[in-house]
């Protein structure tokens, strides 16, 4: 196990070297020349191409591309994204706190979504067919169906405004998740108790749950198996699905005005301000490969082939 | 002294009312060992499965089925549940799906020993250990602590000979036992069930398509059809003169294909020794 979480992790550098750099020349895509952008984003009345050149050299961009790219990566490492084009202050220091918050918001959504999805699947699982199966099914399908910002707006409106119980936006308190962890959550564990349920299904109608009764184990050992080789798939969804999470609560945000990732995202599109939303996309990335990597991890601990076969 | 008494087994599908076994009787006698042949979906593994009690939801089945005089189907959950393994032991057809993939093989061996028996962990070794040798598995303690994908079908169907042997069951049902195994393999495990009644004395229902080892093993067949038995008889009379066209079409069309497989079968005989 030591040696396969040791080779997992190392597999996880040359794949972050690609990341970045990909992250790096995504830029270079881009339509508009940053230096333009600087320019218009300072109020620089005429831009003249020797303005240009000046500001291309300024920002360092008639180097060689990959010595761009090793200095780039060195200033990433100690969080140093660079300046906003806009704002003028540091990424980090506009990036670092909406991150903060981002992640609350993910890690608390992501913490009911596994407690939900695991329960609703495996009751509905070991119920299948009967009513607790169907009402569970056909309440989460309607749930599911409801796109977020409807749901975000009737939950504000009854919740907030008619009853008055909890903020309409913003993240003064504890009262504060409850309305976008709901909606983050309604989103997903229809999805993912699905999921959950169906590889509890295929587990419970395999030849090892058979040939256990046979030899007259118990009903309850029996489902602690069941739900043991099941957590094998439902470890790797889950470890994708917080990244997911992380990266698309941008509506929700919107919605309750949390000063996140998502908020500071879209402004910084509509600004094409490159360095936060490249800054934005590494972060993202790198956070889709620790959790991938922790999933892996995870899922070797309870599943032996994955862990002998490597 | 009939071990076991199956009389009018009826199974069905719940939910359309079809019918997939009718009206099935029949009776196994001490040490007796019983095949069933038929083509897929004839009602074998169903009868079985109705024996033990194992149905999935949705499929119902009445009739009596008595071991040793007593009715199974007035048995609690709990009592059933009892004598599965220990009286009425079942040995599956694909040895690499029967055990739990996340354990060692070992563990479901001192899990099932440890529901029926109230030895101590080394005892219990000790007795897989002595029935492991003796279906040919030479490293008992080496199989024991491997997990199911990293043994082969025919070593985890000894496996489950082996764990019949210390079960020592009263009846042992055996639902195609050797079909997923190649010629060679299936031979040797064939091999195993003869000894294993030689050394159990236990009554065997023995399912199967292929009447080669049917002939080798069974003393009496039953010919299942679309859930129905059309033929029931000692298995020599069988062979020599079946009544029922179906019956007499199964061996006809086994006489061409088992002229490659005694072929077969002769050269791992020599090779054996």
């Amino acid at each position: 196990m030591l040696g396969y979480a040791f080779r997992r992790i190392v597999l996880v550098v040359p794949l972050l070297f690609v990341i970045s750099f990909l992250t790096f020349i995504l830029n270079g895509l881009s339509p508009m020349d940053p230096a333009e952008v600087v320019l218009h984003a300072q109020g620089v009345p005429v831009i003249t191409d020797e303005l240009i050149a000046e500001t291309r050299s300024d920002l360092g961009m008639d180097r060689p591309l990959l010595v761009r790219y090793g200095d780039w990566l060195i200033t990433c490492l100690q969080l140093d994204f660079g300046i906003s084009f806009i704002t003028g202050d540091p990424v980090w220091s506009l990036l670092g706190p909406a991150l903060l918050n981002t992640l609350k918001l993910t890690l608390v959504s992501s913490f009911f979504i596994i407690l939900l999805s695991i329960a609703l699947g495996v009751v509905c699982a070991l119920k299948e067919g009967k009513w607790p199966d169907l009402s569970i099914r056909s309440i989460s399908f309607l749930l599911t169906s409801m796109p977020v910002y409807w749901l975000a707006a009737l939950l504000i409106g009854y919740f907030s405004v008619k009853l008055d119980l909890l903020p309409t936006s913003g993240m003064n308190s504890l009262g504060s998740y409850v309305l976008p962890v709901a909606v983050i959550v309604v989103g997903y564990v229809g999805i993912y108790f699905r999921i959950i349920r169906s590889s509890m299904l295929s587990n419970l109608n395999a030849d090892y749950v058979l040939y256990g009764r046979a030899c007259g184990m118990t009903e309850r050992s029996l489902i602690l198996k069941v739900l043991r080789n099941s957590l094998q798939v439902a470890v790797s969804v889950f470890g994708m699905a917080i990244p997911i999470v992380l990266g698309s609560t941008v509506v929700v945000e919107n919605m309750f005005a949390w000063p996140g990732l998502g908020t500071l995202t879209v402004n910084s599109i509509l600004g094409r301000d490159f360095p936060i939303i490249q800054a934005y996309v590494l972060v993202l990335a790198v956070a889709f490969v620790l959790f991938n990597t922790v999933s892996d991890l995870l899922n070797a601990a309870v599943n032996p082939r994955l862990r002998k076969e490597f | 002294m009939n071990v076991l008494e199956v009389e009018h087994l009826n199974v069905w599908e719940e939910r359309s009312g079809r019918n997939l076994v009718r009206d099935s009787s029949f009776r196994l006698a001490q040490g007796e060992c019983l095949a069933i042949v038929g083509e897929s979906g004839s009602g074998k593994s169903l009868t079985c499965k109705s024996i033990m009690r194992l149905n999935r939801n949705g499929i119902r089945h009445s009739g009596r089925i008595a071991l040793n005089g007593e009715d199974l189907s007035i048995l609690s959950d709990k009592a059933m549940r009892r004598y599965r393994g220990r009286r009425l032991c079942m040995i599956m057809q694909n040895g690499m799906s029967a055990f739990d993939p996340s354990r060692p093989i070992g563990a479901h061996l001192q899990e099932t020993l440890g529901i029926h028996y109230d030895w101590s962990r080394a005892e219990r070794e000790a007795k897989l250990a002595a029935a492991m040798i003796a279906v040919g598995l030479r490293e008992p303690a080496a199989v024991m602590s491997r997990y199911p994908f990293e043994l082969s079908g025919g070593m985890l169907q000894r496996v489950m000979i082996a764990l019949a042997l210390v079960l020592e069951p009263d009846v042992i049902i055996a639902d195609e036992p050797t079909t997923a195994l190649d010629a060679v393999t299936a031979y040797e495990v064939v091999e195993q069930f003869v000894r294993l009644r030689e050394r159990l004395r236990s009554a065997m229902i023995f399912v199967s398509h292929d009447l080669g080892v049917v002939r080798r093993i069974a003393d009496n067949v039953l010919v299942m059809k679309d859930g129905e038995i059309v033929e029931q008889g000692a298995a020599r009379e069988i062979f020599s003169g079946a009544r029922h066209p179906y019956t007499r079409y199964l061996v006809s069309s086994k006489e061409t294909l088992s002229r490659h497989y005694k072929w077969l079968m002769g050269g791992v005989d020599v090779a054996q020794g």
